[in-house]
């Protein structure tokens, strides 16, 4: 790799800043989400430039997803094959159409059809990139769950970087004060935020809010008169309305983060080297955030991935109860109405946005430890 | 020297947890455990809440379905220990109020336009005002009728039958049509006004209905399964006793929540149960065998792990028709549970039955000719058991929440049974939390289930596995 190459790839990273504090600024959210999946996967490319081990490493975990892909799709139409009736069958009950329009309509979603045609024309269909059309929302699938996969994104990214930033201190800060008052107050804190269901949190929180004269919103994810709002507004009021469902989710995912991140720096603080360190006089600031640091946060890494899994659950139901209109409240609408494009579209989506967590996982891990990048 | 010596071994003795003496494995896990002050609070706790669940329907007060629909949302009931007699004395005697049913009905509103309500003129003061009055009234079907009837005394109206209609269709048209500038918000809920004193009597009582008491005759049940009684621990027979508020339809939560925790609980321990007999046998005959059958296995079980599996719990209960009965619902909600987690675990199996393979004992096993099934029962499963263990205490309380978010959601366990995830579905309505926080008595049930659950798990990891990391 030469030098001029590193140069280059630094010189597009500043570029990048300018860009999107420019379009975020002028043009509002809906950029901010689309520059963080262009930035992805710039991110990639410039790996992939940087080295073809990388790349070939990239494109095998890609190529991974193709047979996963098809086994949601055949999950997801199973299931719902499974289930009685389809989603025309509640227009049977409504006196004011008649059976022959019921009939037609099947006919025109391609629901008469037998369910192996109906699975290969839709495999076809969504490998195309046409996801379906959604009878119940009247409108395409892949709108649709776009939409609301970036609010529960929003939550997403807010949930990760609080409970990195918060974890990460909070568990070196346990694992150097060993069995003290301070590792007593973490652990105790971490076992908290644990064992109390997300939703139950939120349901203490709204009960909070709204007997101490509702100063947060409790609910929804846009203030009734939003459109009336400058840029500055919205953006407060859209973090007001973040409060509760991240502070929510945060906690679940900073206690087990900190647990880990405790256990892991305990773990590499008893090491050899690091006695050694110390036994050099170099100092313990030093030995904490230098030496030991770098070889503790190797595994969380890898945990980022299945966190992320974790905080897509937890972000589902958090969604249910603090009506923030995310891709868990769409699918679960989706599932109880029966709008089977929409169930299995949404699956596909929340699958993808798992694989591509672990896959960004995988990529920062080695770009973290040298061994992962040979090895 | 010698001495010194031995204190050492004394004192890794100590710390490890292992005699010279050859004690059993089991043993050895027993006496480590013992050391772990937070794993044993976990531990008693879950024998609590296990016997109480066991022992239900003698702890609870009444059934789950028992109701007392006058006392919708009764507020928990306080004992009250000293009370004054008509001389002004202070005298010892335990006693609870009985709630009664008194509506109160206020109304929040700002900007109020002049047309909508001239007809019974408000008067506001500095564009903000409040309305409260008070009904009592315990017939809940009179409830909206005694509102326009206060709202009309509130404010002087006239009585008769015209300006109440209008006052009526007034209200009736604001509630139906919230315009963004009136907030008009009636609500309809309870105010604590004490009725009925129950005393408190120790003692069996027979007759006198109107006691709180130890060892009551309430309803029915069968004792363990063994013979019927009418028996309780404690409660009152007439009602009116609620230590633990009611909920919308006037039933106890006390007992629906030690009936919930039948379900709520029993799923964890059963689901894992399932969970770990299809994960030791899967990962086991995959990591055994190896070739065609691990290759369709592992990729099986990596397709359920990429979903984020409570997209799977929705879709999966969603296959299933809406209206189960109970039972049916409960076994449904283990097999989804159990058709989820069996994955993760295999495919950690299998890696560890891989590595075992390969070990002497299992190769001269094989030599002697024993059957492959035995092979794997006797000698090499037995050798994931410490795994197994720990994996038990972390997936059981997972369990648990997963039922209470399928019933939260109304996906899982149906009225009139009880679950803990389902008594708490009703906070999903925040303006009942901010009225009646006592609904959300179950949650804390759930709370304390999982908090002890991962106490007596951390202590059964450093129990079994003290270089574990956690």
């Amino acid at each position: 790799m030469t030098d001029k190459k590193k140069m280059m790839v630094r010189g597009s990273y500043v570029l990048d800043v300018l860009l999107w504090a420019l379009l975020t600024f002028s043009a509002g959210w809906g950029w901010f989400l689309a520059l963080i999946v262009v930035e992805s996967v710039m991110w990639l490319v410039r790996l992939a430039w940087l080295s073809p081990m990388m790349l070939k490493f990239i494109l095998r975990r890609l190529l991974h997803m193709l047979p996963i892909i098809i086994a949601v799709v055949a999950i997801g139409f199973g299931l719902i094959q499974l289930a009685p009736g389809d989603i025309f069958s509640q227009m049977l009950l409504n006196p004011d159409i008649r059976p022959e329009d019921v009939e037609t309509m099947r006919k025109a979603f391609g629901l008469d059809q037998p369910w192996y045609v109906q699975f290969f024309k839709y495999l076809w269909n969504v490998l195309h990139g046409d996801f379906g059309f959604s009878q119940n929302f009247k409108a395409p699938v892949f709108v649709l769950v776009n939409q609301r996969a970036a609010n529960t994104l929003i939550l997403s990214f807010a949930t990760i970087l609080i409970a990195w930033g918060f974890s990460i201190p909070a568990g070196i800060y346990a694992a150097t004060r060993q069995y003290k008052v301070g590792d007593q107050v973490v652990s105790v804190f971490a076992f908290f935020g644990l064992s109390i269901p997300n939703y139950f949190l939120a349901f203490l929180l709204i009960f909070m809010v709204s007997s101490t004269g509702n100063w947060l919103p409790v609910g929804g994810m846009y203030s009734v008169h939003i459109s009336s709002m400058s840029w500055f507004g919205r953006s407060w009021d859209l973090i007001k309305h973040m409060f509760i469902p991240v502070f929510v989710i945060a906690t679940s995912a900073t206690a087990g983060l900190t647990r880990i991140m405790r256990a892991n720096m305990l773990e590499i603080l008893g090491q050899q080297y690091i006695t050694t360190a110390r036994a050099k006089g170099i100092k313990e600031s030093k030995v904490v955030w230098k030496h030991a640091l770098r070889n503790a946060i190797n595994p969380m890494i890898t945990i980022f991935g299945f966190q992320f899994g974790a905080i897509l659950g937890g972000a589902a139901l958090t969604e249910q109860v603090t009506a923030w209109p995310g891709l868990g409240k769409l699918i679960l609408r989706a599932i109880l109405t029966q709008d089977l494009y929409l169930v299995v579209g949404s699956l596909i989506y929340g699958v993808g946005l798992l694989v591509i967590g672990n896959l960004i996982a995988d990529i920062l891990l080695a770009i973290v430890d040298p061994r992962v990048r040979i090895g | 020297m010698a001495e010194k010596e031995l204190q050492q071994e004394e004192i890794l003795e100590i710390r490890e947890g292992i005699s010279e003496k050859g004690d059993s494995l089991t043993s050895v896990y027993i006496r480590r455990f013992k050391k772990h002050t937070l794993g044993k609070i976990g531990g008693i706790a879950l024998l609590v809440l296990y016997a109480a669940a066991l022992f239900a329907d003698f702890l609870s007060p009444h059934d789950m379905v028992w109701t007392d629909k006058t006392k919708s949302y009764h507020p928990p009931s306080r004992i009250y220990w000293f009370y004054k007699d008509y001389e002004g004395k202070t005298r010892f005697q335990p006693y609870s109020y009985e709630q009664r049913n008194v509506n109160v009905a206020f109304k929040i509103y700002g900007v109020i336009p002049p047309y909508s309500l001239r007809a019974i003129s408000i008067e506001s003061r500095e564009g903000i005002g409040e309305m409260r009055a008070i009904i009592a009234e315990k017939n809940p079907i009179l409830r909206k009728d005694m509102l326009i009837q206060a709202v009309a005394r509130h404010y002087n109206l006239p009585k008769d039958h015209e300006a109440l209609g209008r006052l009526a269709e007034e209200i009736n048209r604001l509630e139906r049509s919230p315009d963004p500038d009136i907030q008009m918000v009636f609500r309809i809920g309870m105010k604590e006004v004490n009725g009925k004193r129950i005393p408190l009597e120790f003692h069996l009582a027979k007759g006198n209905k109107n006691f709180l008491g130890l060892f009551h005759q309430g309803t029915p049940y069968t004792f363990l399964g063994l013979f019927k009684t009418h028996t309780h621990f404690f409660g009152s027979p007439t009602g009116g006793y609620y230590p633990w508020g009611a909920d919308k339809l006037g039933r106890d939560q006390l007992s629906r929540m030690l009936h919930g925790s039948r379900v709520s609980l029993s799923v964890g321990l059963i689901g894992a149960f399932i969970t770990f007999t299809f994960g030791l046998a899967i990962g086991g005959i995959a990591g055994y065998y190896g070739g065609a059958v691990d290759n369709v296995l592992m990729r099986l079980s990596e397709v359920l792990i990429s979903f984020p599996a409570i997209y799977l719990l929705f879709a999966l209960r969603a296959a299933f028709p809406p209206n189960l009965s109970s039972i049916q619902v409960y076994l449904l909600i283990i097999v989804i549970l159990s058709a989820i987690g069996w994955a993760r675990l295999s495919r950690i199996i299998r890696g560890m039955v891989l590595s075992l393979k390969n070990e002497d004992y299992v190769l001269s096993a094989k030599t002697m000719g024993l059957s492959n099934w035995k092979i794997i029962r006797k000698h090499i499963l037995p050798n994931t058991l410490s795994f197994v263990i720990v994996q038990a205490t972390i997936t059981i309380p997972a369990y648990i929440l997963g039922e209470s978010a399928l019933s939260l959601l109304g996906l899982g366990i149906n009225e009139p049974q009880s679950s803990w995830g389902l008594m708490l579905s009703v906070a999903r309505n925040y303006r009942v939390v901010k009225d009646f926080p006592w609904i959300l008595v179950p949650g804390f049930a759930i709370f304390i289930a999982i908090m002890a659950w991962n106490f007596f798990g951390d202590g059964v990891r450093d129990a079994v596995d003290p270089r574990s990391k956690h």
